[in-house]
């Protein structure tokens, strides 16, 4: 939308674009070789790639910064605090809600949201009720547990791919933007196979919260980027995208 | 091409050591997505807000750019389709938030400017009451106010033979020509059409009460293709001056002000 002038977007939401997706993405540290809009630049990528398949949705600006606090003990990245956020999302689906959009589907690049978009969501939609629907899609957890998967058959472990700045996100990167990968200087981080289990996530989440990232590794890196390549950042980029489609169609009874 | 500025594209080591290098002042921009027009993106005040804090950045030589501020205060065009608008006090939240992080980084001075005039007197009226939120470690600086801005390129847009009312304010000649000079991918000229063109709205004398106007009814019952101005006939070259004067005049205001 933010490349679309006012009568485009009209126009757009006439023809039957009547989804608009507002993700939530981040400004935080990626590590040494990775940007700091790393999942502002995913979430675009990932959305427009699924908003040009569905036919019916049109791409918000990007949330961003969102929260991460985690993240704060490097330099370079930005949080709010979670009442900010949620006003900003307020306001979002406040001004969305004017168009003629009948349906509006948070989403997040960053799992770092995801439990406060889960916890704010209700109050958006019942302030909006009537006016708009409004759907959340957490799509992260399916989407992570399928590339895990897909990356397991290629021999990369759960450890190397990571959570955050690891061998998958670096692969979408080097698709979304790839001049801004510095695979020379792209070293291992938190390989601790235990942490990264289905059923610990949470708790190494809650403790990542606690402690901040950088007590889990110097580098913030939680995985192995080294051998990312652009082939699987491709692969993996369409799985996610699959999801999302199918996610969003669900969202907004499209089956 | 020399090293990116924008704290977004870089990785925590990089912004990190430009810091301990002497990198020790943000740019912090406010800008919006809004409608501009028939002829250009929701986006025009960000890409041009992007565009003046990197070559403001780059002169000055020890500053470094947050990603910028938007959405932000944009309720006078809530009646056009794609504009997003943040409440005033999510805006002030949003901008103390970002100084608080700038602050936990070790930078020790934020200069704060805006490429959307509608910002403008929230960052005069909530600038000084963060700097003292965020104590004496972190210099606050707010330079530019819109109207220094427009003042400047009415009077050179003048020597080119522009009117004032041809100048415009928001999605006219002086903005179209900057955006023909960094994103001409984005501008459609063929749907480009003169909106307000009302002398009187543009005098300087009459800006404030033009603001206010805009405010109550809605830039709409000003202009209903969202244009206040004509930006027909608008140019690249004419554009990339004004960008750099504008960048100018703000790196000027900084030296004079920072020690």
């Amino acid at each position: 939308m933010e490349e679309m002038s006012w009568v485009e977007i009209k126009e757009a939401i006439e023809r039957g674009k009547t989804t608009v997706l507002v993700l939530s993405g981040s400004i935080e540290q990626h590590g040494p070789h990775l940007p700091t809009g790393t999942d502002t630049y995913l979430a675009y990528e990932v959305g427009q790639r699924a908003a040009r398949r569905l036919g019916h949705v049109l791409v918000a600006s990007v949330i961003r910064p969102a929260l991460s606090e985690h993240h704060m003990g490097f330099p370079g990245s930005f949080t709010l605090t979670w009442e900010t956020y949620k006003d900003v999302l307020d306001d979002y689906c406040d001004s969305l809600a004017r168009y003629g959009f009948k349906d509006i589907v948070l989403m997040s690049s960053h799992g770092g949201n995801n439990a406060v978009l889960k916890a704010i969501t209700p109050d958006l939609a019942k302030k909006l009720y009537g006016k708009v629907n409004i759907h959340l899609v957490l799509h992260t957890e399916k989407g992570m547990a399928q590339a895990v998967a897909f990356l397991k058959e290629k021999g990369v472990s759960a450890e190397k791919a990571g959570v955050h700045s690891g061998y998958g996100e670096t692969c979408e990167m080097l698709v979304a933007k790839s001049h801004l990968v510095k695979m020379e200087f792209a070293e291992k981080g938190q390989v601790d196979e235990a942490l990264y289990r289905l059923e610990n996530l949470p708790r190494f989440q809650i403790d990542s919260f606690i402690h901040g990232v950088q007590h889990f590794s110097e580098n913030g890196v939680l995985g192995d980027p080294r051998g990312a390549n652009g082939e699987t950042g491709k692969e993996l980029i369409e799985l996610d995208v699959k999801v999302v489609c199918e996610e969003i169609n669900r969202a907004v009874g499209r089956n | 091409m020399s090293e990116t500025v924008l704290m977004e594209e870089m990785t925590w080591r990089q912004i990190k050591e430009a810091i301990q290098q002497g990198k020790d002042t943000a740019i912090l921009v406010s800008a919006s997505i809004e409608q501009h027009g028939p002829h250009l993106p929701t986006a025009t005040d960000t890409i041009i807000g992007y565009a003046t804090a990197e070559a403001v950045a780059r002169k000055l030589g020890n500053a470094l750019v947050a990603p910028l501020i938007r959405p932000a205060l944009s309720r006078h065009h809530i009646d056009f389709p794609g504009t997003i608008a943040l409440r005033l006090e999510t805006f002030v939240k949003v901008l103390e938030e970002y100084c608080f992080c700038l602050r936990a980084h070790g930078f020790k001075k934020i200069v704060l400017f805006v490429s959307h005039g509608g910002n403008s007197d929230a960052l005069r009226a909530f600038v000084p009451s963060i700097a003292k939120k965020v104590g004496p470690d972190l210099q606050l600086l707010a330079v530019q106010p819109v109207e220094k801005h427009i003042k400047a390129f009415q009077d050179f847009l003048k020597t080119k033979g522009i009117t004032i009312q041809r100048a415009g304010v928001h999605a006219a000649f002086s903005e179209t020509s900057v955006m023909l000079a960094l994103r001409p991918d984005l501008v459609a000229m063929d749907k480009a059409k003169p909106g307000l063109t009302e002398e009187a709205f543009y005098r300087p004398e009459n800006l404030e009460k033009s603001k206010i106007a805009s405010f109550i009814h809605g830039v709409k019952s000003q202009s209903s293709i969202g244009v206040l101005g004509d930006p027909t006939g608008s140019n690249a070259a004419v554009g990339k001056e004004i960008l750099e004067r504008h960048a100018n005049d703000i790196v000027e205001e900084i030296k004079n002000n920072l020690a």
